[in-house]
């Protein structure tokens, strides 16, 4: 009878603490993405700090295809993904708009594609072993080889 | 590989008219090879010229004419064995092209709030003058050829749009029928210009009697007064296998950086990316 108490007592601990680690996990996993913020970044070879609002919107829309240098700009774009969404509600553009509107750069000879990657550490290997290159990714994901730059 | 477009390489290869030919021995400078030619071409309404004007703008059309093609090309055999160079030069004059567009959006809200306007237009785009020129410079020795081309094409095209047939197209969720109205012509004229260049270096070596193999790096652009708008550099590693005398086989794998010479009609569904690969096999058989 006692040993079937402490049993009864040690369920109800044990799943006092479980929910107690589930609702901490929770808590983490929300903190954590309210903070993954996203960032431009740039390759390092590139001497800029930062681009104006109307710069930003003239790479990604392939209205702008030189740095101030005379770099070629590249853009790297993921295929999908959070990051990617949050670029796009950015620029105010569906993912279907945005492609749409390279594509025709492109048929009509104005512009070159974008280079399209799988994932963030894609984008930012990519950024970083690229000249000109510009990409728009999670702060954590920054790695040697990429910079990034703010938006005035 | 070609610095050629590879839609337009008839055009430019194949001419109705008539040709002189003559070589000039020039004692120690070797000799010259003199081609000339003159002519026209009938080009279809669907074909590869076709396909260009609807990559710009015309969903239909309806006719092509050329008035004259002419162009010519000058070889130097030079004393030094296996070394060629060539030159070469090419206009299309008057290439005059009529078609049309049906539902081009004009103005959004021109009909008034929330209401679109588009328009069916009859267009005609002339080129006066293409000019096309081709240096190349090509070395055999032994079973190794390293060749060179470089490329450049020019030509203003001029756009007339007549515009008869407005279309006021109310949107939103529950949009009113469409109507059509007539509100008299528009003329509008519309001034381009095709700046391609282009350029490779390849080496091709005979492995065996019967296998080639190849390495070509290319590059070209679709403006060259813009060469970062639309560009391509592209690695070629290609194979050729000569299996009977007269049939043979030939692999090719091309890792391009750029999208320039991608087109709309060919690729309608496509997902682009700036990287991307060619793997391509063919096979000819003569007869």
């Amino acid at each position: 009878m006692e040993h079937r108490l402490y049993q009864i007592l040690e369920r109800a601990v044990m799943s006092q603490s479980r929910r107690r680690l589930i609702r901490i996990l929770a808590l983490a996993m929300l903190m954590a993405g309210a903070v993954a913020e996203e960032t431009l970044i740039v390759n390092n070879g590139l001497g800029i700090t930062s681009i104006d609002e109307d710069s930003f919107r003239n790479i990604y829309l392939g209205k702008k295809t030189e740095w101030d240098d005379g770099t070629r700009v590249v853009v790297v774009v993921l295929k999908e993904g959070a990051s990617h969404d949050h670029l796009l509600s950015r620029l105010n553009k569906s993912a279907s708009q945005f492609l749409t509107g390279w594509k025709k750069l492109v048929f009509t000879g104005k512009g070159t594609m974008p280079e399209l990657v799988d994932s963030q550490e894609a984008l930012v290997s990519t950024v970083a072993k690229t000249p000109g290159a510009i990409g728009y990714v999670d702060k954590e994901k920054l790695r040697e080889g990429v910079k990034p730059i703010s938006l005035k | 590989m070609s610095v050629y477009s590879t839609r337009l390489r008839d055009v430019y290869l194949a001419v109705n008219g008539a040709e002189v030919s003559a070589t000039i021995p020039a004692k120690m400078l070797g000799s010259f090879d003199v081609v000339a030619y003159i002519g026209g071409q009938n080009f279809s309404t669907t074909g590869a010229v076709a396909m260009e004007y609807e990559e710009n703008g015309f969903q239909n059309v309806s006719s092509i004419n050329l008035q004259r093609m002419a162009g010519g090309a000058l070889t130097w055999n030079t004393p030094v064995d296996g070394l060629r160079a060539q030159a070469s030069l090419f206009q299309a004059h008057d290439l005059d092209t009529v078609g049309s567009t049906d539902g081009q959006l004009l103005a959004v809200n021109g009909g008034g709030p929330g209401v679109n306007v588009y328009g069916n237009s009859s267009l005609d785009s002339i080129i006066q003058n293409l000019w096309s020129a081709v240096f190349s410079l090509e070395y055999t020795h032994k079973d190794l050829v390293v060749a060179a081309e470089y490329t450049r094409e020019y030509g203003k095209v001029t756009t007339t749009s007549l515009t008869s047939e407005y279309i006021n197209e109310p949107t939103g969720a529950n949009p009113l029928p469409t109507t059509v109205v007539n509100t008299g012509t528009t003329y509008a004229t519309n001034v381009g210009y095709r700046r391609l260049e282009g350029a490779y270096l390849s080496a091709s070596y005979q492995v065996m009697p019967k296998l080639q193999v190849s390495l070509g790096r290319g590059i070209g652009f679709t403006d060259y007064d813009h060469r970062g708008l639309s560009y391509n550099r592209q690695w070629t590693l290609a194979a050729r296998y000569d299996i009977l005398e007269n049939w043979l086989i030939k692999a090719e794998w091309d890792y391009v950086d750029g999208t320039e010479e991608v087109f709309q009609t060919e690729n309608p569904n496509a997902t682009l990316s700036r990287i991307w690969q060619i793997f391509a096999v063919k096979t000819t058989v003569d007869f």
